[in-house]
């Protein structure tokens, strides 16, 4: 096919040549002989200037502030490497860490498992009411953080919230104090994470779903293969592309969670729900540390960069985007 | 007098008149003062409290009309929360744009303007300015928005603390009032009004900038005689007055005398204002104005104030926590008149008077202590005479140091202080172990 | 007839069962939705009760009115709807054109460029945030609503996104057709390839409209006056400022939520097939 294509644009190019003079007479006969080869950097220009501008500069900048010490004001102070040193060396860092770490897991393990339960459940075709539940679980997805955040913190407040209450009244448990201790407060950042991704994950399953021809289950079926055996068999294997894109997705997006426990716990209590963009937040702006919260934000970047790859090699990402 | 001040807190806090609504009506009112030659200023004025916003229109009306005054002043108001509002300065500092010509600095946020240089490249050294009238003022409210020896920013209150409780509650149980020492609370705590289903004082255990609040545990440490930073700023925190005042939280929440609230000034604090949850708070002086009266104004009457209960250990009858400074940016256009409404608002002794009358913040000018506007009965509290009470109290208040590292102790001292409320770890744990973290943050 | 008997059970039973279930399980996405709603029309008083009460005793439109009458909710909601509007309109034609030439043109650095793309989706935004901040201040955008729209009008995803669609939906017979009838190669992208790129467009115009209404960092740090705020930092001033009035908290979130739940209900069939289409051959 783009053999073809390019056949014929050889032959325009040669009519072109023989009508036009060798020296253009103007832009626009300029224009037309070389559109075809200049249109796709033109294209994608935009991207690119924006690109350059808004992110590689930016992050180059990142880097360079990175080596500094400054305030944000008046004059950087060059420190070297010595804020990686130090901010690895941070316990705090280590408590944000592991807090991303847990909400990224969370939404690998919890998240994930429970779309896909979803999808296989609205993908069934004897269902009713597919159009209404989709859109249902579908719904915490286009709402702000910052309203699920502020939902939530009276759904979980201890002594008013309804959670306790439906809690005391169904099982008569004692009030939790859910945004005041440590754990509890995490669970709630995690449960609202999973509140919010899992209908949206679950669109992508049921694509996924979708799209996995019916014979291959109907042939099994004649071979005589159990549902647990065609979902073993079938399915999984067969959604593997999806997985890998939403385990990206996902992956990504849990690394840079800030508004839930920026407007749900301020990080707290202590700093047992605190994340790296609340840290870098948190080091830049509060503490004005500009030099050592870029250094974090680049440690992270790191982070996630080496573990996609790892992601995109283990899944095969990268050949299918050749194909 | 005091009839015409509650209208205008009823104006304003009732109908909680957005900045927006406040500066609208002021431009139009400016506008029609600006004909004579004047010189029109505007001014960008920060804060995140309401009270600020109404005092500073009056004034800035007052020098609009004065023959005294060469400005004629309209102002353009940001108001966003405490923590926010520093934010959005830096933000503006570190632009070179968009500055507020004045603004308010909660005084848990002036640490970041302790940050190296900051306060110098940013705010106006207020230091000569006031050298004159220095002495006239409480020095331990100069303290807190000092940076080596300069002083940046203008005190808006005397925080001073006390036991809020309800009388008609407290009556009906038969409690004697004053209550002289927290052995006594707690005991009648125990005794009798923990059986009532309510508790002796309720403090916030979440919320709050570090991700947990550590104002009452502060309020009372230092009542206590401790100070989380000596003058130096040094970290002074490991003491056995914190350990003391931790274990009277962790018990007092242990035994129901205390009551823990995770959402003390929101909604969730509110409701437990409303249902009575409590008979008392131990609080600074604008819980009433800020907290109490917006709340729950049909309890109008049934408050009173008295002295802190002592700790038999030592210590003083009072404490601080809060307080706002306002400062002027060094980089205003208008910096002049800025400095003058501020100097005319806070630094005058009519000014002063006027603050305690319309928004109720303390005087730190020592002398309008003196000054028969400060007696008379406060409706909210029964007619009580509080102004006596609180300059009785004036003089022995603690004085807070302040350090560029207030965000960590905010942060680690949360941190265990709900440890600690949870029942999982113990006082003298809990206070070791946020010191050591802030320690190893300080370097 | 056993075997039949199974089989009824099973082609009538379980799927209503499984129906069933799910419908009852709508109530975890959509109980704290429904209580932020009846907590909008409650008085405070009414908010925190034990045991709680779905239902408003006495129904209130008090909350709403203050949020338009003492604040300038009108205005950040103005605000959030044009910005959002504007970059999503400009972001779905900038990823259109570039999906498009990444999809039908050959052309030196195209793997290259195409890897730059995916690759700045890595890039967390953690990192941006501060230099870009401090470049935003010095070419004079702070406060301005084009911080908020020119650095974000080209995104990567939706270039991937259109570029993933295109390669499928547009055959290239179509483009060369153009082409011999003397298009320029813009008026083939114009008039032939974008009526064809529809349910993408649709999806990504949600995605984007998400996005950009729903952001609250980079306009939190980089808008500072009170009448140029966005809804989501406006509605968390309301939360800092009347932290006490949760009904007036719960009454801006409602007011929030409403358009992006009315857009997204209207336009969910484009939206679900035009993202997945993308995700598939990820």
């Amino acid at each position: 096919m783009a053999v073809s294509v390019d056949e014929r644009a050889g032959t325009g190019r040669g009519a072109d040549r023989a009508l036009v003079p060798p020296r253009p007479r103007s832009l626009g006969a300029w224009w037309r002989r070389h559109e075809r080869r200049l249109a796709p950097y033109l294209f994608v220009a935009p991207f690119f200037v924006l690109f350059a501008v808004f992110m590689a500069y930016p992050v180059a900048n990142a880097l360079w502030l990175s080596l500094h010490e400054w305030t944000g004001l008046g004059a950087m102070e060059w420190v070297g490497w010595d804020n990686y040193g130090e901010v690895l060396r941070d316990a705090s860092f280590h408590h944000a860490a592991a807090n991303t770490a847990w909400y990224a897991a969370a939404s690998l393990f919890v998240i994930c498992p429970l779309a896909l339960l979803l999808a296989l459940a609205l993908n069934s075709r004897r269902v009713a009411a597919k159009d209404l539940l989709r859109t249902g679980y579908f719904i915490p997805v286009v709402l702000s953080p910052v309203v699920i955040a502020l939902m939530f913190t009276i759904i979980f407040d201890q002594e008013f919230g309804l959670m306790n209450a439906g809690l005391r009244g169904l099982l008569g448990i004692r009030p939790i104090n859910w945004l005041g201790s440590p754990e509890w407060a995490r669970l709630v950042i995690i449960i609202i994470l999973v509140w919010r991704w899992t209908g949206y994950i679950m669109i992508y399953f049921l694509a996924g779903l979708q799209n996995i021809p019916r014979e291959l289950y109907e042939a099994a079926q004649l071979d005589g293969a159990g549902s647990w055996r065609l979902f073993w068999n079938i399915t999984l294997p067969l959604l593997r592309p999806v997985t890998a894109f939403v385990a990206v997705v996902v992956l990504i997006g849990a690394s840079q969670i800030f508004e839930e426990p920026y407007i749900l716990t301020n990080g707290g209590p202590g700093e047992a729900t605190l994340s790296i963009a609340n840290y870098v937040q948190r080091e830049g702006f509060e503490r004005l540390n500009f030099g050592y919260a870029a250094t974090a934000s680049f440690i992270l970047f790191a982070f996630v960069f080496l573990v996609t790859q790892v992601q995109i090699r283990f899944f095969g990402i990268g050949r299918e985007q050749e194909g | 007098m005091s009839l015409s001040r509650r209208q205008l807190l009823h104006a304003a806090g009732a109908a909680s008149l957005g900045a927006a609504t406040t500066q609208r009506l002021h431009r139009r009112s400016a506008a029609a003062q600006t004909a004579g030659d004047k010189e029109p200023v505007t001014i960008q004025f920060w804060t995140h409290d309401q009270n600020y916003i109404d005092f500073f229109t009056a004034r800035a009306a007052e020098l609009t009309e004065s023959p005294d005054s060469p400005y004629a002043y309209e102002l353009n108001i940001t108001q966003a929360p405490s923590a926010d509002i520093i934010t959005k300065a830096v933000a503006a500092y570190s632009a070179g744009r968009g500055i507020p010509d004045t603004v308010g600095i909660e005084i848990s946020q002036f640490s970041r303007f302790m940050q190296r240089g900051v306060a110098e490249q940013t705010l106006l050294d207020l230091t000569d300015r006031v050298a004159e009238l220095r002495d006239q003022f409480f020095e331990s409210r100069w303290a807190p928005y000092t940076v080596d020896g300069r002083v940046y920013a203008v005190e808006s209150g005397y925080p001073l603390s006390v036991y809020y409780y309800r009388q008609d509650l407290l009556d009906e149980y038969g409690v004697e009032t004053p209550l002289e020492t927290w052995d006594q609370v707690m005991q009648i705590g125990r005794e009798v009004v923990v059986p009532q289903g309510k508790a002796m004082a309720a403090i916030s255990t979440t919320g709050g900038q570090g991700g947990g609040d550590i104002t009452q545990f502060g309020l009372l440490f230092q009542q206590r005689g401790g100070t989380f930073f000596d003058a130096a700023g040094n970290l002074t925190l490991d003491t056995p007055e914190a350990v003391e005042v931790a274990e009277l939280l962790a018990t007092g929440l242990q035994e129901g005398t205390i009551l823990g609230l995770t959402d003390f000034y929101g909604g969730p604090g509110a409701a437990a204002m409303q249902q009575g949850a409590t008979v008392g708070y131990f609080m600074p002086d604008w819980f009433e104005t800020y907290v109490l009266q917006p709340t729950v104004p049909d309890q109008e009457g049934l408050w009173r104030i008295q002295p802190l209960p002592a700790f038999a250990g030592g210590g003083s009858r009072t404490s601080v926590w809060g307080g706002t400074g306002f400062a002027v940016s060094r980089d205003s256009p208008v910096a002049e008149a800025t400095w003058e409404l501020l100097r005319y608002g806070y630094l005058t002794r009519d000014g002063q008077i006027k603050r305690w009358q319309e928004i109720k913040y303390l005087p730190t000018m020592a002398e309008v202590w003196d000054d028969p506007a400060l007696t008379g009965p406060d409706p909210f509290l029964g007619g009580q005479e509080a102004g006596q009470v609180y300059k009785e109290l004036a003089p022995t208040a603690p004085t807070q140091y302040q350090s560029p590292f207030w965000n960590q102790l905010t942060v680690e001292l949360a941190g265990q202080l709900a440890e600690l409320y949870n029942g999982r770890t113990s006082p003298a744990d809990a206070i070791k172990n946020a010191a050591a973290a802030i320690q190893a943050e300080m370097g | 007839m056993a075997g039949t008997g199974s089989r009824v059970w099973r082609d009538r039973a379980v799927p209503l069962a499984l129906t069933a279930v799910l419908l009852v399980g709508l109530v975890v996405p959509l109980l704290p939705l429904l209580w932020t709603l009846s907590s909008s029309f409650k008085p405070v008083s009414d908010i925190f009760i034990y045991p709680p009460r779905l239902l408003p005793a006495a129904a209130t439109l008090e909350n709403y009115r203050r949020l338009f009458t003492d604040l300038p909710f009108l205005r950040w909601f103005w605000n959030t709807l044009w910005v959002s509007v504007v970059s999503t309109g400009l972001a779905l034609f900038f990823s259109a054109l570039a999906g498009y030439a990444f999809a039908k043109y050959e052309f030196r650095g195209k793997t290259l460029l195409f890897n730059i793309v995916l690759g700045s989706l890595l890039v967390p935004f953690a990192v941006l945030l501060i230099p870009l901040f401090v470049m935003i201040t010095r070419i004079g955008w702070a406060d301005s609503f084009l911080a908020l729209i020119v650095p974000w009008v080209a995104p990567a995803y939706g270039i991937f996104l259109m570029r993933q669609y295109i390669v499928q939906a547009v055959p290239n017979e179509l483009i060369d057709a153009g082409r011999v009838d003397g298009a320029g190669e813009f008026r083939v992208f114009w008039t032939l390839v974008l009526p064809l790129v529809r349910p993408a467009l649709g999806a990504l115009a949600i995605w984007n409209f998400l996005g950009v209404y729903n952001s609250f960092l980079w306009p939190l740090v980089v808008m500072s006056s009170n009448d140029n705020l966005m809804l989501p930092v406006g509605l968390a001033q309301i939360y800092g400022n009347y932290s006490r009035e949760y009904g007036l908290v719960m009454g801006g979130a409602v007011l929030a939520a409403v358009p992006m739940v009315a857009v997204f209900i209207a336009l969910r069939r484009q939206f679900i097939e035009g993202l997945t289409f993308g995700a598939l051959k990820g």
